[in-house]
């Protein structure tokens, strides 16, 4: 019985509709609860009503219903049944989804119109309206265009631009489909729906001119031009916006749209797992190398677990194809939300780091601290950690060798005066140095297995090999000599390639 | 994370096992059951090259991290080459490191330190020691890598001469292998290499 209640909630009460509703009520009782025993089968949407503008002034006063429809339902049943609920003949109404207008002849199922689903319901003579004008629709611009054509995943790359879409396995059950991270909701990655609403008064009781064809159609706006339905709005522009499929949603819910996420309808094993899987991340590159979701958030982890991300001027911190191919770095960086929200802001903690490290500047060497500072670029090795704002910790370090402040030539051990500051207490020495996070074991350990790149500072090991080091940071890959400390260069080759001692 | 790597180990087993390389021979891999992150992998020498008649057993090590990560890859059985170091089997491959790419697997792994044996790189030595004489004694190099196969590998190409160098060198109280190290990193020459050996 939840629909009837919910039926009649909307329905608005007024003195002269009181018997109307009366009459409603007495109908759908006997027509779903006697006549109509597959009520399961049945969803619940909402039908936004615009009013014409002899009832009402402004958009906000549209009245929004929850309908019942049958997925085998076709635009006209529901029209009529939008019609009889809210008072008017059907010839008076039209339905806009998703940009188009519905056809009498279209299947609900076909259009994908499915619970939580949102309609606008408005006056015909807008339409009617509309279509004279010269600017807006074209001759035919009130015939329905199928309005799936916007819901799927037609939209394209420009560069994979197809006359149709030939990979939609029909054996299957995969419909193509939008995917977005879904902020608020659901926190993960989820198929989304296009939505198309007026650029000037946000209303989505809008029609399009034409469909979106590409990326850029949807993302950028003023591509796309077409006719706002609500009652004294001129707008023409299309702005175009995504939302979770799995919910209905409220205002406040956050939808990004994820571009390389795709509906496998391939059926295209992943590159990592070798498994198909129906939701994949396909990579910008010439082979379009697959990798299931899980899989790619696994791999987002590690790279950034082991700092693989490389920072792009252009594109920002990001990822290449994991097969290793040219030009596969992911655009846009959005898609990294699938790390979950405390791992992206890590992601985003590193990717600024990194931003700051390509521009010259410094990470205080603090424990604990590792605030971003931008030294003057006068050469000047003192760098001070400014305690501004909640930030920095008052650390005074060597630009050079990232240790404390000194005079002279890094690389000089300093003693640092643990325990003998001030005079009055007395601190146990050796409980002072077993609470100390790095031991002065391990530190002697790193100062001998260890040396730091000449170029980033960062201490590298080595275990074997040659005396030509790669520093193994992603964004420094500097090459230097192990004995010189300097770049690699052909003197080092030539003299002491295998160690001092050995000519090759 | 483990769970994409043993997948992926299985099904890259079941590929090495079915592939035309293993019914012919050529490479194997072995592993104990449940346990895909240690392997046994044994490819042959390639013919027309100083390991032919070889079977070269490898160490594998798939990290937790497979495969966004490579392999780690040793031999086991000795072997004389300027990417393989002739102490520790230790290997210079680049997709073994920074060229690993996710796309790769164990059979193209065991192909490519296949063609590694055929076409060595000596100008990105693992060994210095062999790369040397590979670039400037390549007869000696020949010589010395079949010996070695031979030797360690299986191979059959029985080198009297240098047979009989190790024995003088082993009856004054040395080890074998290093007899045999020495002699090979001073081109058999016994005086040297005992020189070597006792510095």
């Amino acid at each position: 019985m939840r629909s009837i209640s919910l039926r009649v909630a909307v329905l608005r009460a007024s003195a002269q509709q009181a018997q109307f509703v009366f009459v409603f009520v007495c109908y759908y009782v006997i027509y779903e609860v006697l006549l109509c025993p597959s009520n399961m089968d049945r969803v619940l949407i909402s039908v936004k009503l615009i009013q014409s503008q002899k009832l009402s002034k402004c958009a906000e006063n549209a009245t929004v219903m929850t309908v019942h429809i049958n997925p085998s339902q076709n635009g006209g049943e529901l029209r009529s049944e939008v019609a009889r609920l809210s008072g008017q003949s059907p010839a008076d109404i039209r339905l806009v989804f998703a940009g188009k207008l519905i056809d009498d002849v279209q299947i609900m199922e076909d259009l994908r119109i499915c619970e939580n689903t949102m309609i606008h319901a408005v006056p015909a003579q807008r339409i009617q309206c509309h279509s004279d004008g010269p600017k807006t629709i074209k001759d035919e611009g009130v015939k329905p265009q199928p309005v799936h054509v916007l819901m799927e995943s037609r939209i394209i790359d420009e560069d994979q631009r197809s006359p149709e879409t030939p990979d939609v396995d029909l054996a299957s059950s995969l419909h193509p489909s939008f995917y977005v991270y879904c902020k608020s909701h659901c926190r993960s990655v989820q198929p989304g729906k296009l939505r198309v609403c007026c650029q000037t008064c946000k209303d989505n009781a809008f029609i399009v001119k034409e469909d979106p064809v590409c990326w850029d159609d949807v993302i950028l706006s003023n591509r796309i031009s077409g006719s706002c339905l609500v009652p004294g709005c001129q707008g023409q522009k299309a702005e175009f916006f995504f939302k979770c499929s799995s919910h209905a949603s409220s205002v406040n819910d956050q939808f990004t749209v994820l571009p390389l996420v795709k509906t496998n309808t391939r059926r295209v094993i992943c590159i990592t797992c070798a498994d198909i899987l129906t939701s994949v991340l396909v990579f910008p590159c010439s082979a379009s190398h697959v990798m299931c979701l899980d899989c790619f958030r696994q791999y987002c982890r590690l790279c950034l677990d082991e700092r693989r991300f490389i920072q792009s001027p252009e594109l920002g911190y990001t990822l290449p194809c994991p097969a290793g191919c040219e030009d596969s770095l992911i655009k846009d960086t959005h898609h990294f939300l699938v790390l979950g929200k405390e791992q992206y802001a890590r992601y985003k903690r590193f990717g600024t780091e990194e931003y700051l490290l390509s521009e010259g500047g410094v990470l205080c060497p603090s424990p604990g601290c590792g605030a971003g500072i931008l030294p003057e670029s006068d050469g000047e090795s003192r760098v001070e950690c400014l305690q501004e704002e909640g930030f920095g910790c008052g650390f005074v370090f060597c630009r050079n060798c990232h240790e404390a402040y000194h005079e002279g030539e890094c690389g000089q051990r300093i003693e640092e005066p643990h325990g003998q500051r001030g005079s009055g207490s007395e601190v146990d020495m050796e409980r002072e140095r077993r609470a100390r996070w790095e031991s002065e074991e391990s530190k002697r350990t790193i100062g001998e297995t260890s040396k730091p790149c000449p170029n980033c500072k960062v201490p590298v090991e080595r275990n074997g090999g040659c005396m030509h080091m790669i520093c193994s940071r992603t964004q420094c890959k500097y090459e230097w000599c192990w004995i010189c400390g300097i770049e690699w260069n052909m003197g080092c080759l030539e003299d002491h390639w295998f160690g001092a001692g050995f000519l090759l | 994370m483990a769970n994409i790597a043993a997948g992926r180990i299985q099904r890259e087993l079941r590929e090495v096992m079915n592939s035309d390389e293993a019914i012919k021979n050529q490479i194997k891999i072995e592993f104990p059951i449940d346990d895909y992150s240690e392997l046994q992998g044994e490819i042959i020498g390639p013919p027309e090259t100083p390991y032919q008649g070889g079977r070269f057993k490898l160490h594998i090590k798939v990290p937790e991290t497979y495969p966004f990560n490579p392999p780690q890859v040793k031999f086991v059985t000795k072997i004389w080459h300027p990417n393989i170091s002739s102490v520790t089997g230790a290997i210079c491959l680049d997709i073994l490191k920074d060229q690993w790419a996710a796309a790769m697997t164990l059979r193209t792994v065991l192909l490519s330190l296949q063609a590694l044996l055929a076409d060595a790189e000596p100008d990105d030595p693992q060994d210095a020691v062999v790369a040397k004489q590979y670039k400037d004694d390549h007869d000696e190099y020949i010589r010395t890598a079949k010996h070695w196969t031979t030797v360690y590998a299986g191979g059959n190409t029985k080198n009297q001469e240098l047979e009989q160098k190790v024995k003088q060198i082993v009856e004054m109280g040395f080890e074998e292998t290093c007899a045999r190290e020495a002699l090979s990193s001073s081109c058999w020459d016994v005086a040297k290499a005992i020189e070597n050996l006792m510095s």
